[in-house]
């Protein structure tokens, strides 16, 4: 049987952090992993990029592109054509709209192979807010719906980006997949106390003077719409409550200054601890050393910003700790309502420091969230879950 | 100072099994919530329907002896009169000389037992007789029914509040006790918050809540468990009604005001606990030192205190310092940077338990907690600018009355056309151009007196949802009053019975009280206030001087830099504020989703402001301020 052979583009990509570049480069892995398929990977190129593309596990062509997404375009396109010629894929996944969706749609007479796009969240949204968002969404409005609308399969990593794929690209739902995000569950994994790591939750615990303290844990960028804001506002009620709840937020941020004011504002600036960016085995350490996870982005339309789904749900559940999460963008796929975690309105502090409390009270009950949170990645949610997925649909469409 | 609260029950609360447990229980509650008022000491009195509970800062008569509840001990009346009291009694020993001449046996040396003996003696008249800065609340167990009585001083330096519904009733220093009570409902009166956002505080005998009021200053209520009953046992009025001594000449007038301020200094620096004085270099604060100097004869026995800012435009301390240097006192000079003052933000809901957003508290915040370091007691100018005439708006409101004898109509069309023909005007250009439209004098108080808001009441509609009821229109009640007065008499009485009392006494006490610094008023003395009644007016403001007795003499006794000094308040940064380092309060408690969910402010027309303000348009500074006060009480009190 002849290799299925795909040709990806990704735009956001590592070594670079962040959700769109992880998750291009996981499910990459993940469909390398799968037999009969034959990966190239087309990237911007950036610093790090050759030390960590030496994986070994598919090719990767590094481009020379602007930090312009849209003035991507021309170069990605003639590369793609090039690539095209050379490596005859059956099939071209792209991992955003803009530049390699559009890319794909201006290559597809030459190529003759059907393309897939991604669909995250945040850039499917459009907003009006201002002139220059005026004229962008003028212009590349009717061009995204023809990008998507050309495409032989969406893949939407929640629900609710698969909703507004439809709803703002006029889309027939029948074309839009939803292709939930994943997490490595074993580079993600609860402590286990026979295991020399056990020492490494108990070492951060001690490094930040928080031995025998009950960590709340929020990872993420700081920016206003994260809704760091609204736990720091909750968690004052916790920590009048419970003399050892503490606040950990690891990231870095433009809305740092503001949050560290909002600690001092409500008395909590010594029980709210700011880790600054942290390297993957620490982030490792303060997910398990953590009593819960918390997150409460809210759907900011005007930026537009919003959660398309949120990995590092999955990656506290796949340390067995349970999340608090804002019902908002595609958050309620990535946690389960009594089951993963608790989900309450982002916006109402009352609220989200009603779950923190629970969650004190009901050790029991936190703890069997945060079992089942790790179940649920293990049966669903891990790459390999959605790198079988896409597969299966792109093989739907390629002819042998 | 100190805090009092009680409660009177209804016979159905004093008929419920366990209710004198559950009376104790809050009236514990009730002081605990306000103990930084009285950190010395604490005391509970109940017998059947009443209960007294009181926190004691000492000042004078350090004994235990001198606790509060106080009952009478000896005599006809003992174990029948009992009072709670925060304040100073300052002629206390002369009534209590006098008392004693009349069979009156005291046990304690404190002025609270000189309020039991004299109401004893002299029943409600002897409210009058009091010269002092008090609050007290009297049981009178001698009627069949138990009478309680809720006092307060002439200007009103000291608060107090209550709440009565369906034969019970309440009172305390302040409102959070109040809150204590499950009966006390903690719906906000919807008048007083549009009050509140157009002048900055709550104003008049109202608060933030529709179940509470304030005792006003001069007056006595007296609650018999079933009725309230309340008279003013002070008029006001008679700061302007009192006969002039149009044949007093300066020279007298002068050496009398010499005369009476080191009278009322000593008089008012008289404690068992430390006196400092507030200097801020003026014209007020620097005569006090003087007087106090006088007083003393012994210069370097006064500590005074001054509050520097980086910001050289509002910095007082080389004036301060200099009239120091030149009395000889014992001078301390706190440097305050903005962060310093930032920091106190979160706790303003814990010392102003009602709305209160004149920026200017977290200056006297600091300096009470500086001063309070060395001393227990401050006095500070409170009230010269009030009775002297010294404000630049009095000024202005003297000469743009005179444009009230040209029809509303024709100045309205006049300006109109103005405005039309010199097209946009700057923002001060407009405002001054809406002032000169006024309707009447309650519509020219209103732009004048304490106001930060907006020039007219109703366009607090865009921001708050709640209904204005428009029969209460602010001024107008002591503007009917005072109907028969000249108006720069109308304009003295307004700024003391409503700017005095509801924003720089306010400010004052909770500002001292936060720290336990009890701050003392001399200007308000009895003597020198019925003085400044007696006076021409022509020795307060004269050929467009204010304050013009008060210059003279400072130029006689200090210096000619001290006398011809412009008044300089403090003006916090709040425009500049607001748009950086405190940017954060915009967002966390005006923004447009708490808002909606909270129901009292109109999302969209708050957010407006807070635009235009970030954006750099306009300066909404005081007003967000106001809203930002609004909602930080809310969350702690209304929520």
């Amino acid at each position: 049987m002849k290799p299925l052979r795909i040709l990806a583009t990704a735009y956001d990509y590592r070594p670079k952090l962040g959700g769109v570049a992880t998750c291009s480069f996981e499910l990459f892995a993940a469909l390398a992993r799968q037999e009969n398929v034959q990966l190239l990977v087309m990237a911007r190129a950036q610093a790090g990029d050759r030390a960590f593309d030496s994986h070994g596990l598919f090719e990767t062509r590094r481009l020379a592109l602007p930090h312009e997404a849209a003035m991507s375009i021309p170069a990605l396109s003639a590369s793609l054509m090039r690539e095209s010629l050379r490596f005859r894929p059956h099939a071209v996944l792209n991992m955003l709209w803009m530049p390699g969706g559009v890319a794909s749609l201006l290559s597809s007479p030459l190529r003759g192979c059907p393309y897939f796009v991604f669909a995250h969240g945040v850039e499917v949204l459009e907003s009006r807010r201002n002139f220059r968002k005026k004229v962008r969404k003028a212009l590349f409005s009717p061009l995204k719906a023809r990008v998507y609308g050309n495409a032989a399969s969406i893949f939407a990593v929640s629900r609710y980006t698969a909703d507004r794929v439809i709803e703002n690209c006029d889309v027939a739902p029948e074309h839009v997949r939803v292709a939930r995000n994943g997490v490595d569950p074993f580079a993600f994994s609860p402590a286990d106390p026979a295991a020399h790591e056990t020492t490494s939750a108990a070492g951060i615990l001690e490094r930040h003077g928080l031995r025998g303290k009950r960590i709340f844990l929020t990872v993420t960028r700081l920016e206003s719409y994260k809704g760091v804001d609204r736990c720091i506002s909750a968690f004052r009620r916790v920590a009048a409550l419970d003399p050892d709840a503490r606040y950990v937020i690891c990231g870095t941020g433009p809305d740092r200054p503001r949050l560290e004011a909002l600690a001092r504002h409500y008395r909590v600036a010594d029980r709210v601890i700011f880790v600054g960016a942290v390297v993957h085995g620490d982030l490792l350490s303060w997910y398990r050393a953590s009593h819960c996870f918390v997150l409460m982005t809210r759907e900011a339309l005007e930026e537009p910003n919003v959660e398309g789904f949120g990995l590092v749900f999955l990656e506290a559940a796949a340390c067995e700790v349970p999340s608090i999460g804002g019902r908002s963008g595609g958050i309620p796929d990535a946690v389960v309502e009594g089951e993963t975690g608790w989900l309450v309105d982002p916006h109402d502090d009352a609220a989200i420091a009603n779950a923190m409390i629970e969650s004190l009270r009901s050790a029991e009950e936190t703890r069997r969230r945060g079992i089942n949170a790790r179940q649920r990645v293990l049966r669903e949610l891990t790459w390999d879950h959605m790198g079988r997925f896409v597969l299966e649909e792109i093989r739907k469409h390629v002819r042998n | 100072m100190c805090g009092i609260s009680g409660v009177y029950l209804s016979p159905g609360d004093a008929a419920a099994p366990g209710s004198e447990f559950a009376l104790q229980r809050q009236l514990e509650k009730m002081a605990d919530s306000i103990a930084f008022r009285g950190p010395d000491a604490s005391g509970y009195w109940t017998r059947g329907r009443l209960g007294l509970a009181h926190r004691r800062l000492k000042i004078i008569d350090l004994s235990d002896a001198a606790n509060q509840p106080m009952f009478l001990r000896g005599g006809e009346s003992a174990g029948k009169l009992g009072v709670v009291f925060n304040g100073e009694i300052y002629n206390f020993r002369e009534l209590r000389a006098e008392l004693q001449g009349l069979g009156a046996r005291f046990t304690t040396a404190s002025d609270t037992e000189v309020i039991l003996h004299a109401f004893a003696k002299w029943g409600e008249a002897s409210f009058s007789r009091f010269n002092g800065i008090f609050a007290f609340a009297l049981v009178d167990l001698r009627p069949e029914t138990p009478r309680l009585w809720l006092v307060r001083d002439r200007f009103g330096v000291k608060p107090l509040f209550y709440a009565s519904q369906s034969g019970r009733m309440a009172f305390a220093s302040t409102l959070r006790p109040l809150l204590e009570l499950d009966w006390v409902s903690r719906d906000l009166d919807s008048t007083a918050v549009f009050h509140f956002l157009k002048f900055s505080h709550v104003p008049g005998e109202s608060s933030i809540l529709r179940s509470v009021h304030q005792i006003a200053p001069g007056t006595a209520l007296c609650f018999d468990g079933t009725h309230e009953r309340s008279h003013r046992y002070w008029d006001p009025f008679s700061l302007s009604g009192a006969a002039k001594d149009d044949r007093l000449d300066e020279k007298s007038a002068l050496l009398e005001l010499e005369g009476i301020l080191k009278r009322v200094v000593a008089r008012q620096s008289y404690a068992d606990v430390p006196v400092g004085m507030f200097l801020s270099g003026g014209i007020d604060s620097s005569l006090l030192t003087w007087a106090l100097v006088e007083s003393r004869g012994d210069p370097a026995s006064v500590e005074t205190f001054t509050i520097g800012y980086d910001e050289a435009e509002f910095d007082e301390t080389p004036h301060a310092e200099a009239v120091a240097k030149q009395l000889g006192t014992k001078h301390r000079t706190l440097r305050v940077r903005s962060e310093d003052m930032i920091d106190l933000i979160p706790d303003i809901p814990t010392w102003f338990d009602q709305p209160f957003a004149d920026p200017s508290l977290l200056s006297s915040l600091l300096l009470a907690r500086y001063a309070r370091q060395s001393v227990t007691v401050a006095l500070g100018g409170d009230g010269g600018d009030e009775l002297f005439f010294g404000y630049s708006y009095q000024k202005a409101l003297l000469q743009i009355e005179r444009l009230a004898a040209v029809p509303t109509s024709l100045r309205r069309a006049a300006f109109s056309h103005i405005s039309q023909t010199v097209g946009h005007f700057s923002h001060r250009g407009q405002k001054l151009l809406e002032i000169l439209q006024f309707e009447n004098q309650a519509e020219l108080f209103q732009y004048f007196v304490g106001t930060i808001g907006p020039m007219r009441m109703d366009h607090l509609r865009d921001l708050v949802t709640l209904p204005l009821e428009t029969g209460r229109a602010p001024f107008q009640t002591v503007l009917d009053e005072i109907q028969p007065l000249k108006w720069e008499e109308k304009i003295q009485q307004v700024f003391v019975r409503t700017f005095l009392v509801d924003t720089v006494l306010a400010k004052t006490d909770r500002a001292g009280m936060a720290f336990g610094l009890e701050a003392r008023v001399p200007f308000l003395d009895d003597e020198l206030a019925d003085f400044s009644s007696r006076i021409p007016f022509r020795m307060k403001y004269a050929q467009g001087s204010t304050k013009s007795l008060l210059r003279k003499l400072a130029a006689k006794k200090l210096s000619n830099r001290v006398a011809l000094r412009p008044k300089q308040g403090f003006s916090i940064p709040l425009r500049e504020w607001l748009r950086g380092p405190i940017g954060y309060l915009l967002d966390e408690y005006l923004n447009p989703v708490r808002l909606r969910r909270e129901g009292v402010l109109h999302p969209e027309g708050v957010r407006e402001l807070v635009r235009a303000h970030r954006s750099g348009k306009r300066n909404h500074s005081h007003l967000l301020w106001s809203l930002i006060s609004l909602q930080m009480w809310k969350e702690r009190y209304a929520a």
